[in-house]
Parts: structure tokens; C-alpha cells; sequence
């Protein structure tokens, strides 16, 4: 009895959410590099950090910057206990100093010097260019249709000493492991 | 001395000066839809999203709650890991989970699988994807270029539907869908580095094998054209456009050594660039290029060469060397951009091209570049506005050394040119965007001379100069949600050919959000070079001063689909039309070689082609084209494959960073000067990277020719052979080391 009216009352708010809400449903777009910035502050949520990084957590682009204003709303967001800086680099040599590594699409080829930077320190490779992830980086975006997809390379953040998250795991399309 | 060819017509058998070839005409401009891509500041709200939850299915309204949202309104907190994570209704959740997205304005509001979730619209303002461009572009990407470990940028467009290679081991010409007379310097295509012509005003060559100018090292990517560009870039882009983008001290990003052998040519190649971001912002590329090929020892028959017409053979010794110095620059910074590029290439010719002694060591070609720019290109007026503009000066010289009984015969040609360019694109029209733009080149350099040493104080020396003027505009007319127009046209003024017009008409329908077709319609003009025109030694070649230019008009069909996100085919459908090509004749009068302007010829043809990828980086591509050429009165020009066939895979593999790139190729039998038949031929080539085999360290190995394939290109009407050998298998290791 408990459970058909929980039925009923879910089916009812289903109906309203269609008849409130249906309009909303094509109206919902997001330019494509907001997304990637949300997901870039999720990436760094969804990592185990270990105890050698500090307080910061620095996110550098490296290349032209596509986010533009986009990545100001992740400046100071809270990750456990540290927070976000965000930073953009033109060279490798500045890469020292950052925890979450943005490859942008423009500089992509030049991906295996930045590896021979970051890798075995705690940095979390992010990119955007499609056979990124097998490629070495540890989260790599790819637009499928018209959304944001992402496949995880595992051995390569365990490479620098990083785990990811499970469910994060559970949602990408692919996972090196 | 003359001999008589099949054709009935008689060619001098002793062609003392430089290169005899088919002409082509104007420069390049990139468009900035293929250059550059600008991000849209403008910004969308963000609606409530609630359209992600109702999407959501059960299972993945089951991950969000256990995979806790992260940067979320305190009210998404209260509901995440409650007891409202249980109710039943899937439904009824995602409308719970939605109510504090309707408060939520921004992307970092949602979870992350409710960023998955979210229908995305690309921003940028210039990128345009090749589909919704009026015209076949194809780019080849740096990664494509390593995957397959093309050392030229002619095997690079071999990659692609209809084109198609033949070298003569001086250089590599590239046929484009079944019209590439042999020999033509490569005339009829307009080739650029970072937008800046390399076609020189003497011979409008355009250099694709060992002798471009630049590394392929330094190469960012590659676009390419395919039909006439003349609407846009004028001279030369009849059969298509090649503009080579380089790297730059960004994206080099530090020091790389590179260092290469390749067996059984004994070819021995090093590099050293340095390439950086300086701290001022000033963006700078330094690379320089060294490279020493000893060839093959060729064994070579040139009929007729010997007493009394008889032939001679025997073994080429160490006549196919290649040697080549390059040196390129780039200073960059803000919208500012200064290129350099230097580059000295000598090629010895086993081959004995313009009839010279056979089997005899010390004759050559050598190609000498210089060239310049300068350019400023920015957006104005919250970038609606773009400019760009641009400075060149640019040189090349060519140095012969032919042997004839013995007796030296040098030819030389000396090439000057400078101009300017400015271009304004303007978008702030909606649903339009308009292009004019204005080009001039101040051609001050045209010289040939010949000094024949077997008849003292026989020396021939020709001096032009010249000049062009081009003035461009175009509109992209986006009509209505699924349809576009590009209108455009190029007039240009030259000291030849007087005024031409060169439009371009584009229609584009996208049927449906997988499927576009276009429709293309274009023209395009070349002015006859100095060297067709006005080269006269009086012994093998005689000036045309009437000599007119030639004119190619196209119409095509081009259907993009995409049947899943990750494959896409390719449907083209086309017809050329080529009017007054210039072509080596025999001046009635004197009865010696005249360029003259020759037959009208049509190519009907079809494309196909697929490419698939696969998410961690495998790349498929395959294309059948099928191209019919036929001059109007009757007749298959020469060299000419009625069928090509591309296939290339390239996938990273599982261990040390390897990866692994083929290529199999298939030309269709060609016709060769005499008329005969010079088989057709698969290809085969694979490369085997591995990335980072220590820090900084990438090691490749490439073979071409894998099955050792014996295959023939067929020869120029300069050559003693009607056909000439290519290459069977060779290998090549390299090492790239970055610092």
C-alpha cells in the first residue's frame, strides 16, 4: 500500500516536473568550455591529493587559454582543504609548480615534453584532444554529439602517485588501467 | 637535332637551358576560418537544469547521488546521501535533484555527471569544422605527419583523395584528380608557408618533395584545397592550395635534436631547433636542418644516347645524391610576426634530364630560397573587426650544371619579387560575414641565362619583370538555419595577362544535423611565367610574347555524413575544365620548342571517402577516387590514373609509448609520353614511434615500400626515358631528442 502510493506521488511529480519543465529541456546549453572548467574543478575533486601537496592546488593551462573568464570561478574554490589558483603557463619550465596540468589543444604536440616535466610528481594531466588519454594523459575531454565526454588514463595518475575516484571512473567512456 | 616523338611532334633533343614544365599562377592568403580560431566571449545563460536530470535514467540518477556533486548549492547537499536518495521513482528524483539547479546560473553549479549531461555549443567565432566550409579543405595534422612519418610534404598529400605523386629524382610533383602533365613544376598549385607564397615568378614552381624549403619537423599542419582557389588567392591555385602553418617557439617550447638514417640511400640527416615563449611575451623559433643523401646506383638504359642512336646503360654511380641545407625563423609577438626562412638544395640527376651525356657524374639541379614576412593580424571593435595584414619579399635561384659531349652547360634563373597584402573580415552583420581584402607583388627579378660553353660567346640571357594586383571580396550569407551562401570573387590585374576575374560560388544545405551538402562552382586564371613566356636561347626554345594565359572552371558536389560520432563519410562529385593550357609546342617559324597555349581538357571524377577514430587515439582513413581526364578533341593526357586508392591506420599500442602508422596507396596505370602504358602499383608503408623510450628521447622507425613493390612513374618529354624507376624498400630510424 506504502509503495503504490509512493508510485502514485512519484508519478505525479514526474507530470509536473513535465508540464513545468519541458520547455526547459532544449533551452539548456552551455558554451563548451564552461563545462570543461566545471569538470576540470570536478577532476580535482574527484582526486586523492597526497599529503606532500600543500595548501594550493595550482591548475595551469599551458598554451593559448581557452577558458578565458571561465576559470575565474574556480579561483579559491575549496577542495577538501585546499584551494584552487588558477594559473597560465607558456612554457614547461613553469610547470614545476602545478598540480593540475591543462594541455590545451593548440600546443597538444608538444604533450610528451610536458610529460617529461610532470611526470612522477603528484600532477594531474587534463586535455582536450582527441587520443590524448592513451597518449599519457591522465583525463582527457572529448565532445561526443553534443556533450562532454572524458576517458580516464589510471596508470598514468597512479604513474605521479594520484588516485581517482571511483565514481568518476564509473562515468568515463573509457579507462586505461 | 631533333627527334621525333609519337605525338608527331618534334622536340629539340638538345635542351641546353634550365627546366621546361606547364605553368600555373597567383599567392595565398589564409583564411582565417583555417588559421585561427577566436573564442566567443559572448555567453550564454545557463537555463535550469532540470533538462539533465530528466534525461537521466534511473542508473545514472544512482551514480550522481553516489558519486556526491561536487560544487553545488547547499541545497543540492541537503538531498545528496539523504533518505531522498531512495525514493522509487527515478522520475520523481530527477525532479527533486533539479530544484536546485533551477536556482544554479552557472556550469560549476552542476555535478559532474550532470556536466556530462549538458548539450555543449562550440564558441568559437572563426573556427569553422570543414563541413561548413564552401570549399574541400582537408587538414593534415603534426600528429598525422609523425603517425605516418611523411618526410615530404608531397607524401603527405598523397594521403589524399585524388592526388597523386611522380618524381623524376630532381623533384616531386603532385597531380591533382588526373591532371598533372609530367614535368609541370607543380605550377598549377599555389603553395605557402604561414600564408606566404613560395611559387616563384620565373618558373611558379612549387617545391614538394626534399626541396621544400622548410623541415617537416616544424610543420604544425597542413591545409589543403583541393580545386581552384583563384577567387581567394589568385595566381597558381588552379588545381589547389597548400598552406604549410609552422610551429612556433610556443609550441616547441625548448631545444630538440634530431638526428636520422635511412638505408639503402645512405641518407644521413640532422636538426637543431630552439624554440621559446620568452618572458617579454616575445614568441621565438630558431631550426636549422642539414641533410646528405649519397641515392641509389641506378642501373639506367637511355635509348637513342649512344653513336649513331644506338643506347646506352650501365650503372649510375653515385649520381643520385641529395643534399640540403635548411634554416628557418619565427619572431612572434601579440598579433605581430616576422618569418624567415632560408634554404639551399642540391640534387644530382642520374637520369641525364634535357637530353645530356648519359651516365656522366656532376650534373645537378640546385634550388636556392629566401624568403620573408611579415605579418599583423588582430581583431577590432570587440572582435568583429579582423585584420590582416602583410609584408613578403621573397627570392629564388636555380643553378644547372648539364654536361653535353662533354662539354659544360650552365643554366641559371634568378627569381625577386616583394608586396603586401590587407585583408578585412568583418562579422558584425548578423548572419554575414564579409571579406575584402588587397594584394600586390612587385615582381622586380625575372632572369634566365644559359651560358653554352660549346659555342664560345654563346650566351643567352632573358631579363623581365613584372607585377600583379589583386583585389578580393566575399560573403558568407548564412540564408537560413540550414542553408549558406558564400559569394566571392578575386579581380586581378597583371602586366601579362591584363584583367581576370576569378569567382566562387558555394552553397551549402545542412539536410540534417549529420548531413551537409555543398554545392561549388569556381574559376581560376594563371598568367603564363616568364619562363614560358619569354625564355629564348635560339638553339631549343624560343620566347611567346603572345603567349595567353589558361583558365580553370570547376563544378562540385560535395556530401559530408556523419554516421556516428566518431565515423564520417565523404561523397564528392566533380567537373574541371581547363582552358588554353600551356603546353610545349613547336614554333612554326623557327621550328624550335615555343610554350604555346594548348588544349582545353575536361576531368569528370568521384570520391569517397570514411574516417573513423576511436577514443584513445586510433585514426582510420580510406579513400577511392575514380578520375576521368580527357582532353576535348579526343585523348588521355599524360600521366594521368584513372583510379587511387588511400588507406592509412595509425593506433597507439598498449607497451612504451609505441605507436604504429600504415599507409597503403594504389595508383592506376598512367600514360607515358610515347603513349605507352606504365603500370599501376600498391604501396605499402608502415612507421613504428616510440614516445618518450627515455626522458626526452622518441625513437621511429619507418619503412616505405614494404613489399618492395618495383614501380614507375612516367618521365617528362625532357628525359631520354619514357619512364623512370622509383625507389623500392628502404628504412629509416630516427631519434628525436628534446632538451
Amino acid at each position: 500500500m506504502k509503495s503504490r502510493k509512493t508510485v502514485r506521488s512519484g508519478l505525479l511529480l514526474w507530470l509536473l516536473s513535465l508540464i513545468c519543465c519541458a520547455h526547459w529541456a532544449y533551452a539548456l546549453d552551455l558554451e563548451e568550455y564552461r563545462v570543461k572548467a566545471s569538470l576540470l574543478g570536478n577532476f580535482a575533486m574527484f582526486t586523492d591529493w597526497p599529503d606532500v601537496v600543500g595548501d594550493t592546488l595550482n591548475l595551469c593551462v599551458y598554451g593559448p587559454d581557452p577558458f578565458g573568464e571561465d576559470l575565474s570561478s574556480l579561483k579559491g574554490k575549496k577542495i577538501a582543504r585546499r584551494s584552487l589558483a588558477v594559473k597560465r603557463v607558456s612554457s614547461v619550465d613553469a610547470l614545476g609548480d602545478c598540480q593540475i596540468v591543462f594541455i590545451s589543444r593548440a600546443v597538444i604536440s608538444n604533450l610528451p615534453r610536458v610529460l617529461d616535466v610532470v611526470n612522477g610528481r603528484p600532477a594531474l594531466t587534463v586535455a582536450d584532444s582527441p587520443g590524448a588519454a592513451s597518449r599519457g594523459v591522465a583525463l582527457n575531454m572529448a565532445t561526443e554529439g553534443s556533450k562532454i565526454t572524458f576517458e580516464a588514463n589510471l596508470r598514468a595518475a597512479r604513474g605521479n602517485g594520484l588516485n581517482l575516484n571511483s565514481n568518476m571512473l564509473r562515468l568515463a567512456t573509457e579507462v586505461i588501467k | 637535332m631533333v627527334m621525333a616523338s609519337e605525338d608527331g611532334l618534334n622536340w629539340p633533343l638538345c635542351a641546353p637551358m634550365a627546366k621546361l614544365g606547364f605553368a600555373p599562377r597567383k599567392r595565398l592568403k589564409q583564411s582565417c576560418s583555417l588559421s585561427r580560431c577566436k573564442t566567443d566571449s559572448s555567453r550564454q545563460r545557463l537555463l535550469p537544469g532540470i533538462a539533465m536530470a530528466l534525461a537521466g535514467t534511473a542508473k545514472s540518477l544512482e551514480r550522481t547521488i553516489g558519486g556526491l556533486p561536487v560544487f553545488m548549492h547547499a541545497p543540492w547537499r541537503s538531498f545528496a546521501g539523504t533518505d531522498v536518495a531512495r525514493i522509487p521513482s527515478a522520475l520523481g528524483l530527477s525532479m527533486l535533484l533539479a530544484l536546485p539547479a533551477l536556482a544554479a546560473t552557472d556550469g560549476e553549479e552542476l555535478t559532474l555527471e550532470q556536466l556530462l549531461e549538458t548539450t555543449v555549443t562550440s564558441a568559437s567565432k572563426y573556427e569553422q569544422k570543414e563541413s561548413e566550409v564552401a570549399a574541400a579543405v582537408t587538414v593534415i595534422t603534426r600528429e598525422q605527419i609523425r603517425a605516418y612519418g611523411w618526410r615530404t610534404l608531397a607524401a603527405a598529400l598523397a594521403s589524399l583523395p585524388g592526388f597523386y605523386l611522380t618524381y623524376d629524382r630532381q623533384y616531386t610533383y603532385v597531380g591533382a584528380r588526373g591532371f598533372g602533365l609530367p614535368g609541370d613544376y607543380n605550377t598549377r598549385i599555389m603553395l605557402a608557408i604561414n600564408g606566404n607564397r613560395l611559387n616563384d615568378t620565373v618558373y611558379d614552381q612549387a617545391m614538394l618533395g626534399r626541396e621544400f624549403p622548410l623541415d617537416m619537423d616544424l610543420v604544425e599542419r597542413i591545409e589543403v584545397l583541393a580545386g581552384p582557389g583563384g577567387a581567394i588567392y589568385g595566381q597558381n591555385a588552379m588545381l589547389g592550395v597548400v598552406n604549410v602553418i609552422t610551429r612556433t617557439g610556443a609550441t616547441v617550447d625548448g631545444g630538440e635534436l634530431a638526428a636520422a638514417w635511412q638505408s639503402p640511400q645512405s641518407m644521413r640527416e640532422g636538426r637543431v631547433s630552439w624554440g621559446k615563449v620568452l618572458d617579454n611575451g616575445v614568441d621565438v623559433l630558431f631550426s636549422g636542418t642539414g641533410m646528405y643523401a649519397r641515392g641509389e646506383n641506378l642501373h639506367i638504359t637511355f635509348p637513342g644516347a649512344g653513336p649513331g642512336g644506338s643506347d646506352v646503360s650501365g650503372v649510375a654511380t653515385g649520381q643520385d645524391s641529395d643534399r640540403n641545407m635548411q634554416f628557418f625563423s619565427h619572431v612572434g609577438r601579440g598579433p605581430w610576426a616576422f618569418d624567415f626562412i632560408a634554404a639551399d638544395r642540391k640534387k644530382d640527376d642520374p637520369y641525364a634530364s634535357f637530353f645530356t651525356d648519359p651516365l656522366t657524374p656532376g650534373q645537378y639541379g640546385q634550388d636556392g630560397y629566401l624568403l620573408t614576412q611579415l605579418k599583423y593580424q588582430d581583431d577590432f571593435a570587440g572582435g568583429d573587426v579582423n585584420v590582416l595584414g602583410r609584408l613578403f619579399l621573397g627570392q629564388y635561384r636555380y643553378r644547372m650544371n648539364a654536361i653535353y659531349s662533354g662539354i659544360p652547360n650552365r643554366a641559371t634563373a634568378n627569381s625577386g619579387w616583394y608586396g603586401g597584402e590587407l585583408r578585412l573580415l568583418y562579422s558584425g552583420l548578423t548572419d554575414h560575414k564579409l571579406m575584402l581584402g588587397l594584394e600586390a607583388q612587385d615582381n622586380t627579378r625575372n632572369e634566365q641565362a644559359n651560358d653554352d660553353l660549346s659555342i664560345p660567346g654563346k650566351e643567352t640571357h632573358v631579363k623581365t619583370t613584372g607585377y600583379r594586383v589583386g583585389l578580393y571580396a566575399q560573403d558568407e550569407w548564412r540564408i537560413a538555419n540550414a542553408w549558406s551562401t558564400t559569394v566571392g570573387f578575386r579581380l586581378d590585374y597583371n602586366d601579362i595577362t591584363g584583367t581576370k576575374l576569378s569567382p566562387r560560388l558555394g552553397l551549402i544545405w545542412r539536410s540534417s544535423p549529420v548531413t551537409t551538402v555543398k554545392a561549388l562552382y569556381g574559376q581560376a586564371h594563371r598568367a603564363p611565367n616568364s619562363y614560358e613566356r619569354d625564355f629564348d636561347d635560339g638553339i631549343s626554345q624560343v620566347a611567346n610574347k603572345q603567349l595567353s594565359g589558361e583558365t580553370i572552371t570547376t563544378g562540385e558536389l560535395v556530401v559530408d555524413h556523419r554516421l556516428a560520432d566518431d565515423l564520417t563519410v565523404r561523397g564528392q562529385l566533380y567537373r574541371w575544365n581547363l582552358r588554353d593550357v600551356v603546353t610545349l609546342g613547336i614554333d612554326p617559324v623557327s621550328g624550335l620548342s615555343q610554350y604555346q597555349s594548348g588544349a582545353d581538357l575536361k576531368v569528370n571524377g568521384i570520391e569517397l571517402s570514411a574516417a573513423k577514430m576511436w577514443a584513445l587515439g586510433a585514426r582510420l582513413r580510406g579513400s577511392v577516387a575514380y578520375q576521368d581526364a580527357g582532353y576535348v578533341g579526343g585523348g588521355t593526357p599524360d600521366n594521368s590514373p584513372v583510379w587511387l586508392g588511400k588507406f592509412g591506420f595509425y593506433t597507439p599500442l598498449p607497451w612504451w609509448g609505441l605507436q604504429l602508422g600504415c599507409e597503403l596507396q594504389y595508383d592506376s596505370k598512367r600514360q607515358a609520353v610515347d603513349g605507352s602504358s606504365v603500370d599501376g602499383y600498391w604501396l605499402a608503408n608502415v612507421n613504428l614511434i616510440a614516445t618518450r623510450l627515455a626522458k626526452g628521447l622518441d625513437v621511429s622507425l619507418a619503412i616505405h615500400n614494404l613489399f618492395n613493390q618495383h614501380y614507375q612513374h612516367p618521365a617528362a618529354d625532357t628525359n631520354w626515358q619514357t619512364r623512370l624507376d622509383q625507389d623500392g624498400i628502404n628504412a629509416r630510424i630516427k631519434l628525436d631528442y628534446r632538451f
